[in-house]
């Protein structure tokens, strides 16, 4: 246990160091644009990394992109569905049935 | 109604495909995990056996790794999954039998159905062709009159190659007076051989092929062909239990297969096993054959389970 | 060997070769340039294929897609300031806020002909001096390595761009996070909390990905959105003059040096080249003061010494059966399947498939050029596309290529987490290359020091006074350190 004593040691030094500098002077993190955007991509990123390994590549890729592509701007449904079934599917299909690498699959079917 | 016609219809397709009966087993590729990196001897020997398990099988298999915690990781995950024939790992005698007894992991005996084992290599003490050791006895000598001078190696703490190290020297008398240098992989332990910081190191022929190593002992109920000159441990003084550990590695499913899938993928590891493609590839690589069926091999991992634990408590792992 | 040339070229000649070389290298420029999809996965993908090549060839596609894997990386970092692959991290820091100000086209120029002379360079290194310098990676013991990777360590300083105890903050929590897993001389678990998944720690590629990937899109994600498409204009690769080398060389030879050094000593590789010789460059380049806004001596010292790192790592593997790092380790296992015994007698026993592998390196690096020109033209359009296609496009090629590394869904969740925490810390002004350096250099760090206190029966001082290679690291390691100080402080006293 010794190495990581020694590093988190030094790690509470610079915290301490950093922390006299942001008090001596604040800095300003930079706007976020929408908070209901941000949260939204970080959420349905988080859940969706969280669902590939029990619901397989397929369905939670679409999910994903489902919601992330509205949420950064597209507007036209068609084109989100279109995008969010066809990238996925070719993805599974190069690797699951092409070159023999599979990708998890869902529960309701070994193909995808 | 047109609507629940059709929910009805893909949920009779879908059950359909997801029950597994026996005769068509398998219906989609199989798994074979390899615990260890892309380009370990494990890897190497399963990417070699896969073909011919294929073609024995009559179906897709592919192999697959899930490197980490000298084979443990893979392992954890084996043993949760569903036992339902299409996933198996390749596993040796460290990962299913010492280390559930030193580490706190999530498997132990009974966490498995053993298929069949395949290759059973046996580890050789070697040192550097400069080294001045020609037998066991100087090297019991030299470290007895300076102790804490020399250094073995080893591919990482818990693998093989530490484990018979330390039961060889345990069993000579002398670990006490000896260093351990582990290392990250075998390739980096035969290179230091080479340089001389350590001064020896135990693996499979095929290692020691490598570089200009001499073998001093071997880890074997008999004699090996390729060095009918090298003395087993038993014959060196070593007693048992520590003289007993070779290193063997078969292919484990999760407990509770069917008995018919058992089966099945027994037949296709004997066929496999046995083809000439695998054969020549052993050949190459130097893996020594040794195939078991699923009865044999699970009495056979049952009574190395007993005697690993014995050997640990007097290796003091 | 040169009596094998004749052979040798025969072998590349064929159907089999040819295809070898300019697929490969093409496979592996496009799945380099995707991020999530690094070189590990990629020479995993094409794996199964070589068990049914022959020998010369089996091996030539793997190092088509190791090279050409490692020059796409650097077409990401400099695009869309995501490195498709962690050795072009480095390339991120002066590739896009070039490409951002217009001029991607000439970024990637530099980056193209930077990578091709390195790698160019590591393959006469490497065909000449195999065996000598065989000879001084032997002369690296745990105590020397542990000097290198101290100096390794120094870097971190010059990469924080921003604050330096921030970066050096963020070089802790790397280093932190590797010693999560198994320890490496005991064996025993750290922080592990009794879950199995974390026996081997924290995949590095997931959190590499996390880090820099994910956290990007996150980033964009918090952003304003606009209509218009934000990705950088780009037409094609613009080859830079003549005249702007001038005054460049000298940064472009030592990169190279650095790169065939750090590739040819087992236990580095080559995220660590690009990141010491960007450092190198920071504190040396006579255009130090632009690195960070757009230098092209900093996507010059990263491109050259990543790409130099290829032929060096081969040097090991050749001359000694020793692998270099986890890829040279994949062609060591190919040549074993295909019936051939690595180790010192390698070059001796087969000349011809030494011959054909050496010569086809060369050519794989000469290959770069064009096919990096021709592959740019094609990809520009894709970069047309509106953001919000590319970035959900990259989390789900992230998601893949990070499933393959192991074959692990757990690694996905540490993704997961390392691209939140990678975009919490970026928005409070945290450098994410020193995390990286922490990260890639930490198990190495540890392993060597502990490694050396083991073979000095606990005597660091004995670290130096015996090893005459480790004083001179060190003693650079300490000037790496001093030497930005001392600047600052002669600066502070001649405004009085």
């Amino acid at each position: 246990m010794f190495f990581p004593r020694i590093i988190l040691i030094l790690w509470i030094g610079l915290n301490v160091i950093a922390l006299l500098q942001t008090l001596l002077k604040p800095e300003d993190a930079g706007g976020i644009a929408s908070w209901v955007r941000i949260s939204v991509v970080v959420l349905a990123a988080l859940i969706y990394v969280n669902l590939i390994g029990s619901e397989g590549f397929f369905i939670p890729s679409v999910i994903f992109a489902l919601i992330c592509l509205p949420a950064l701007g597209i507007r036209s449904p068609a084109i989100v569905a279109v995008f969010a079934v066809a990238v996925p599917g070719a993805l599974v299909l190069l690797f699951n049935h092409s070159l023999g690498m599979p990708l998890p699959t869902s529960r309701f079917t070994h193909l995808f | 109604m047109k609507f629940h016609h059709l929910i009805a219809g893909v949920l009779g397709a879908a059950m359909a495909a997801t029950s597994a009966s026996a005769q068509d087993f398998p219906e989609r590729p199989i798994n074979l995990i390899a615990p260890f990196n892309a380009g370990g001897g494990t890897d190497l020997l399963l990417r070699g056996l896969a073909p011919h398990f294929a073609e024995a099988i009559g179906g897709d298999v592919f192999v697959s790794n899930m490197a980490g915690g000298s084979g443990t990781v893979a392992a954890s995950a084996l043993q949760g999954q569903r036992p339902d024939g299409y996933q198996m790992a390749y596993m040796s005698v460290t990962v299913s039998t010492i280390q559930p007894q030193i580490k706190n992991v999530p498997y132990g005996l009974d966490s498995w159905t053993p298929i069949c084992s395949v290759a059973a290599s046996p580890t050789l003490l070697f040192v550097s062709n400069d080294s001045p050791f020609q037998s066991v006895d100087d090297v019991v000598a030299a470290v007895k009159a300076e102790p804490g001078k020399y250094v073995f190696g080893s591919s990482g703490p818990g693998a093989i190659t530490h484990l018979t190290m330390v039961s060889a020297f345990a069993g000579l008398g002398i670990i006490d007076d000896m260093k351990h240098l582990p290392f990250q992989g075998s390739g980096p332990a035969i290179k230091e051989l080479t340089a001389g910081n350590i001064q020896f190191f135990g693996d499979t022929e095929i290692l020691m092929k490598r570089g200009d190593f001499r073998p001093l002992m071997v880890f074997n109920e008999k004699r090996i062909e390729g060095f009918p000159d090298v003395p087993t441990a038993a014959e060196v003084g070593i007693e048992a239990p520590l003289n007993e550990l070779y290193l063997w590695g078969g292919l484990f499913a999760p407990a509770g297969l069917e008995p018919e899938v058992t089966a099945t993928l027994e037949a296709a590891c004997e066929k496999a096993v046995a083809s000439d493609g695998f054969k020549e590839f052993a050949a190459n690589s130097g893996t020594v054959i040794k195939y078991r069926g699923a009865a044999e091999f699970d009495a056979f991992y049952r009574a190395q389970y007993e005697a690993n634990s014995k050997l640990i408590e007097a290796a003091g792992l | 060997m040169l009596s094998a040339l004749p052979d040798a070229i025969g072998i590349l000649l064929s159907f089999e070769g040819l295809s070898v070389l300019v697929l490969g290298t093409v496979l592996g420029i496009v799945l380099g340039a995707m991020p999530g999809i690094g070189s590990t996965v990629a020479v995993a993908i094409v794996l199964p294929f070589t068990l049914t090549m022959s020998q010369a060839p089996a091996i030539i596609l793997l190092l088509a897609v190791y090279a050409g894997s490692v020059y796409g990386g650097s077409i990401a970092a400099i695009l869309i300031n995501t490195p498709g692959t962690p050795q072009s991290a480095a390339t991120c820091l002066d590739g896009y806020p070039m490409a951002k100000r217009g001029d991607a086209g000439l970024a990637l120029g530099w980056a193209t002909i930077a990578s091709v002379i390195g790698g160019l360079a590591s393959a006469v290194v490497l065909i000449f001096a195999a065996p000598q310098l065989a000879a001084v990676a032997l002369e690296f013991g745990p105590i020397e390595t542990f000097a290198l990777i101290l100096l390794g360590m120094t870097c971190i300083v010059s990469v924080s761009t921003g604050s330096v105890v921030k970066g050096l903050m963020a070089g802790m929590i790397g280093i932190f996070l590797s010693t999560v897993g198994g320890d490496p001389i005991l064996g025993e678990m750290r922080f592990t909390f009794d879950n199995w998944q974390l026996f081997a720690g924290f995949n590095l590629l997931a959190v590499v990905i996390g880090v820099f990937a994910l956290s990007e899109v996150f980033v964009r994600a918090s952003a304003p959105v606009s209509k218009v498409s934000e990705l950088v204009a780009f037409k094609g690769i613009v080859l830079p003059g003549w005249s702007l080398w001038k005054g460049r060389l000298r940064n472009l030879g030592k990169s190279v040096l650095i790169g065939n050094v750090i590739g040819v000593l087992p236990g580095t590789g080559a995220a660590t080249a690009a990141f010491i010789s960007y450092a190198e460059g920071r504190r040396s380049s006579p255009n130090r003061e632009r690195f960070g806004k757009g230098e092209p001596d900093g996507i010059v010292s990263s491109e050259a010494a990543n790409n130099a790192v290829t032929g060096g790592a081969l040097v090991p593997t050749m001359a000694l059966g020793i692998p270099g790092d986890a890829i040279t380790a994949v062609m060591l296992a190919t040549l074993t399947l295909h019936g051939i015994t690595p180790g010192p007698k390698l070059v001796d026993d087969n000349p011809t498939l030494i011959a054909a592998i050496f010569a086809g390196f060369f050519i794989i690096n000469l290959l770069l050029l064009p096919l990096g020109m021709l592959l740019s033209r094609v990809a520009a359009p894709i970069l047309r596309v509106r953001e919000a296609f590319m970035m959900t496009a990259i989390v789900i090629l992230c998601a893949l290529g990070i499933y393959f590394v192991r074959g692990n869904p757990f690694d996905l969740l540490v993704m997961g987490g390392a691209g939140l925490v990678g975009f919490l810390l970026r928005r409070q002004g945290f450098p994410m290359a020193p995390l990286v350096i922490g990260m890639v250099l930490g198990p190495t760090l540890e392993l060597t020091l502990r490694q050396g206190l083991i073979l000095t029966d606990g005597s660091f001082l004995a670290f130096f006074t015996g090893h005459p290679i480790a004083l001179v690291l060190a003693l650079a390691a300490l000037l790496a350190l001093s030497l930005p100080l001392l600047r600052v402080l002669r600066a502070g006293k001649t405004h009085e």
